[in-house]
């Protein structure tokens, strides 16, 4: 924690990077839909948010010393204990569903949407209450 | 409170950081030094949500709503702090205005 | 995830798409050419697709392959192979390129079968530009954020 607003953040804050991870792995799905011997790869989003708000891997840690930034991926290690490679064998031995990504791809950015609103939100609350404040 | 939009209002919390309570022990520290804290836990805010813009911009792996974020939230303890001081003014304003 | 990472692994899908749609071409205009500059009839072609690591896209592409799922995977074409596939064969005895029985040796191209292919790849790459186009908007919403 290095500010006193992170409390009433954390969560949403913490959604949002695993949203985006989550749309991350849709792109490399995506991306590799007719790669023969490709297996798709899924983030489970509860269980990847709750061990990264047990702090797992924390993200922010990472990113708010100098000497991490741009030194390896920290995101992916967070996610590497939650990860998933979808087993067994479609055509080519490649795993990944187009239609089923797609879906994933508009829950996923819905619910990334609704976060980054509520947490604007929580923003504007808070402005508002220090501004008010001034008069 | 949720209902009527204001949410958020009843977790705001303190607003520099470390417990009132505890400081309050602590007599040799004055409401100067207490300013003097928040002024510089502001600044290392700046700071870091100034890093991660910069990190962003060149392009290293740093993804914008976590630079976003933090600049949000530098801003709004930089109005916090603002604002406190505003009133600390306005105060001493009405100190020397007061007839002896 | 940094946008660049999202737009790198897109970026290597969508082109690797583009560089089979034009293979796919390739095929198509030449399904019945009869001559090459190797001499012969023209052999179809066909790509393979390998998954890359975005971060190290030239070295390491056959250690990160499959190997590493936390890596963001892009995709690149590494090769370009030639459909082993017999030729077709058509009775031809006027054709310039008729051997002494007079059959003429047809390309192994199969237009129904590319344009199945010529499908499946355009429909790749507008999925692969509907993932950019909701990261972008991911990313610009989160930049409205507070605003």
């Amino acid at each position: 924690m290095i500010s006193p607003w992170d409390s009433g953040t954390q969560l949403y804050e913490r959604a949002l990077d695993v949203r985006t991870g989550i749309h991350e792995t849709i792109a490399s799905n995506m991306a590799n839909e007719e790669t023969p011997g490709y297996k798709a790869r899924h983030l489970p989003f509860q269980e990847t948010l709750a061990s990264v708000l047990r702090g797992e891997g924390l993200l922010s840690p990472a990113v708010t010393h100098p000497r991490h930034l741009g030194a390896s991926s920290e995101e992916s290690r967070v996610f590497q204990h939650t990860i998933k490679q979808e087993a067994g064998a479609g055509l080519d031995d490649n795993t990944v569903n187009l239609e089923k990504e797609m879906t994933l791809m508009a829950e996923n950015t819905l619910l990334y949407m609704a976060a980054n609103q509520f947490l604007g939100g929580r923003f504007e609350g808070w402005k508002a209450a220090i501004e008010g404040g001034g008069r | 409170m949720d209902d009527i939009g204001i949410k958020g209002i009843e977790a705001v919390p303190e607003p520099f950081g470390s417990t009132p309570v505890k400081r309050a022990s602590k007599i040799d520290q004055g409401f100067g030094d207490m300013l003097k804290q928040a002024v510089e836990r502001v600044n290392e805010m700046q700071h870091e949500a100034g890093r991660l813009e910069d990190a962003v911009v060149k392009g290293e792996n740093v993804s914008i709503h976590q630079a976003v974020i933090a600049g949000e939230k530098a801003g709004l303890s930089f109005k916090l702090l603002m604002q406190v001081r505003n009133k600390m003014i306005e105060a001493y304003q009405e100190v020397i205005r007061m007839q002896v | 995830m940094s946008i660049d990472r999202l737009f790198a692994v897109v970026g290597s899908a969508l082109d690797a798409q583009r560089q089979r749609l034009n293979i796919i071409a390739g095929n198509l205009a030449n399904a019945e050419s009869t001559r090459s500059p190797n001499g012969g009839p023209y052999i179809r072609r066909d790509v393979v697709f390998q998954t890359t690591s975005t971060d190290k896209p030239f070295h390491s592409v056959f250690a990160s392959a499959f190997g590493d799922p936390t890596e963001p995977a892009g995709v690149r074409i590494t090769d370009i192979i030639q459909d082993q596939r017999p030729l077709r064969v058509v009775y031809e005895p006027g054709h310039p390129d008729a051997d002494a029985k007079g059959y003429v040796h047809l390309p192994n191209v199969n237009p129904v079968e590319e344009m199945v292919n010529l499908i499946s790849a355009t429909r790749a790459y507008e999925a692969n530009l509907a993932v950019l186009e909701t990261g972008k908007t991911m990313a610009l919403r989160a930049l409205e954020m507070g605003r």
